[in-house]
């Protein structure tokens, strides 16, 4: 599953035109990228807040923040990644802040996802024996991802979550295509001696 | 996994994914066991991570927030008058409390009285601001300055001799100290006058000429590293408005610099929120807020910019002696007028909020504010520019008072207040000397700022 649906290069031109339209004032054009994208920038900040409400509450504000900033966007320029990050400077913002509650607040927290996380997959239409097992898949997934630091889970997200080509997540995260590429490999590395340090446990 | 293998690190991504590798790293994969294996694993890895990755976010529910994007757009859409209209009808409430006293309370020596005395302690602590802001900090909106080649150390001295704790004099002082913008323009369109002088007389210039001059000076190695230069260039942006979408890149762009000129200096912070929360991005510009609290000082160079206004003086035909002292005794006149303007418009938009319902983002600038003025007044060692910080709080106060800030400010009223009487008794001295003495005084002001007035070593 691609992340913002579909082929870039079918969409891109049309996504600028309508930025431009709504630098014109015209709002029908927002309404038209906001439906184009919202379920996409749902799940993207779903990644970094792995909460349903704030992402939904994450995403409306994105498009706001698309509104207030429409002149700031340079129309030479693709749409998608200047979108997220928009998206994911408030993700990070809300992280930032959400960084000065207390251990109890986190705890509680983890409780509530861990039953969030709990409920998706015992409510997901799959028979009783794929939930068990897609079940262990999440658990073994979220301990190994919760060695990555926030930087590697980051990419991580990008690359195989959201399905981003490397040269996208460079242009959001501000550095060079190599560069996603190495940490990338060296997130994968701690992941895998992870799994390999469970093994040799087991 | 060897040193020479980490070489091929960005490939051995490539090669996990199945994309196309350098024919070398081909080669090299041959040979390497090690590499081959963790290839392997992490493609394996990698495929389960896509997998998962899939099953999750297939879990997700499907979202429709186009009726709360379409509802928040409509209620921003009012706020071209609430961001627009109201920060000036606010930031004109404050020059009226700022000014009202001057206008109504002059004796006949043409000193100017203590605010009318008020019941409650507020009015009280305010009122001592404003006689301090009136006495010490004259700006030179009262008219033309006379032209500056008509100007003599001894008219200086003449003047001092009236009594430097008085307004005339002062006013006189700033007069002198500064240039009327037709000065400055033909400065700037003479073809002998330094860029140094242009930088100096752009503080008095229309913003659009202004505009033409720092340009300039951004692009010029001596000045592309001076943060005074990118101060006034910010300050300058922002007048012209955000029509034009070059000037507004600028605009952030000269921010950014600042911010990396000076990371220990505060105000590009504060400049920062300031433009984050002019485009309505609250969450961020309160971070920079949070942000910028943790640093020690906030100041606006006047060390610095001194030595364009002194080449700007000579140049439009100052005597260098007199431009010297001119500029030592009205110090800080540009930093006082950015700085408390800065602060004005901070606690404009934490109006905004209020109005707006939102009482806890209010509240936050209003305290960051407060955070500011204590930090000009910990940065400068310029009675103008501690005065703008004590005048920063004063005003923050004044939005959202407590009884501990009104007492530290009133204290704080005093201190400045006897700080500054040192200083016109130094000055004093110094006049009874010689001109020697005098612009030996000058060099100390300008090189080390006027609180090194106040040490005893000093004659």
């Amino acid at each position: 599953m691609c992340l913002l649906g579909g082929s870039l290069s079918e969409t891109n031109e049309l996504d600028e035109a309508l930025m431009r339209r709504v630098q014109d004032g015209d709002s029908s054009a927002l309404d038209d990228l906001v439906i184009r994208y919202q379920q996409d920038i749902f799940r993207f900040c779903f990644h970094y807040v792995r909460n349903d409400e704030q992402a939904r509450e994450l995403t409306q504000e994105t498009f706001v923040r698309v509104f207030v900033a429409r002149d700031q966007f340079d129309s030479k320029r693709p749409f998608r990644p200047w979108l997220l990050r928009i998206a994911r400077n408030l993700c990070l913002n809300t992280l930032k802040r959400s960084r000065h509650i207390t251990v109890e607040d986190i705890e509680g927290f983890a409780n509530t996802r861990r039953e969030e996380i709990e409920h998706r997959i015992h409510g997901a239409t799959a028979g009783p024996e794929e939930a068990a097992t897609a079940q262990e898949r999440l658990a073994l997934l979220d301990s190994m991802l919760a060695h990555l630091s926030d930087e590697e889970r980051e990419l991580i997200a990008l690359r195989y979550f959201e399905q981003l080509p490397a040269r996208e997540i460079g242009e959001i995260l501000g550095i060079s295509e190599g560069a996603v590429r190495t940490r990338i490999h060296r997130a994968l590395n701690t992941l895998r001696r992870f799994h390999n340090e469970q093994q040799d446990v087991s | 996994m060897d040193d020479h293998c980490r070489t091929w690190e960005d490939q051995l991504e490539q090669a996990i994914v199945g994309g196309p590798v350098a024919e070398e790293f081909n080669r090299h994969l041959k040979e390497c066991r090690t590499c081959r294996q963790e290839i392997e694993q992490c493609r394996r890895l990698s495929n389960e991570l896509n997998a998962l990755g899939g099953y999750w976010l297939e879990q997700l529910p499907q979202v429709d927030v186009l009726p709360d994007v379409t509802q928040s757009i409509a209620k921003l859409r009012p706020s071209a008058f609430r961001r627009l209209l109201m920060p000036s009808l606010v930031a004109a409430c404050l020059i009226i409390m700022m000014v009202w006293p001057m206008l109504t309370a002059q004796h006949n020596d043409g000193t100017i009285a203590p605010a009318a005395p008020e019941n409650t302690q507020m009015a009280g602590v305010l009122g001592n601001f404003e006689r301090l802001a009136n006495e010490w900090f004259v700006p030179h909106a009262y008219g033309s300055p006379e032209h500056p080649s008509t100007i003599k150390t001894n008219d200086i001295v003449q003047e001092l001799g009236k009594g430097l704790a008085t307004v005339p004099v002062r006013r006189r002082l700033h007069q002198w100290g500064s240039l009327a913008p037709v000065d400055c323009m033909s400065l700037v369109n003479r073809a002998d006058s330094s860029l140094a002088a242009q930088i100096g007389a752009s503080q008095w210039l229309p913003q659009e000429e202004a505009y033409a001059v720092l340009s300039r000076a951004v692009n010029e190695p001596n000045y592309q590293d001076d943060p005074v230069v990118y101060l006034m260039w910010i300050e300058t942006c922002r007048g012209l408005g955000r029509e034009n979408d070059r000037i507004y890149s600028e605009y952030w762009g000269a921010i950014e610099r600042l911010r990396e000129l000076d990371p220990q200096n505060a105000l590009a912070l504060y400049v920062e929120a300031r433009a984050l929360l002019d485009d309505g991005r609250t969450s961020e510009a309160l971070d920079v807020l949070q942000d910028a609290a943790t640093l020690p000082k906030a100041c606006a160079y006047t060390q610095r910019n001194l030595k364009y206004i002194e080449e700007a003086l000579k140049q439009a035909g100052t005597q260098t002696d007199s431009a010297r002292l001119l500029v030592a005794l009205t110090a800080g006149e540009w930093g006082h007028r950015m700085l408390v303007q800065l602060g004005h418009d901070l606690l404009a938009h934490s109006e905004l909020y209020r109005h707006a319902g939102q009482p806890d983002i209010a509240d936050a600038i209003c305290d960051a504010v407060h955070v500011f003025g204590a930090q000009v007044v910990a940065g400068e060692a310029f009675a103008a520019e501690r005065l703008a910080g004590y005048d920063i709080q004063a005003c923050a106060a004044a939005y959202n008072p407590s009884d501990g800030a009104l007492v530290a400010l009133d204290k704080a009223a005093s201190q400045l207040h006897e700080e500054l009487g040192r200083l016109a008794q130094t000055i004093e001295k110094c006049r009874n000397g010689s001109d020697d003495e005098l612009c030996q005084l000058a060099d100390t002001i300008i090189t080390h700022g006027d609180l090194a007035l106040l040490s005893e070593s000093h004659p």
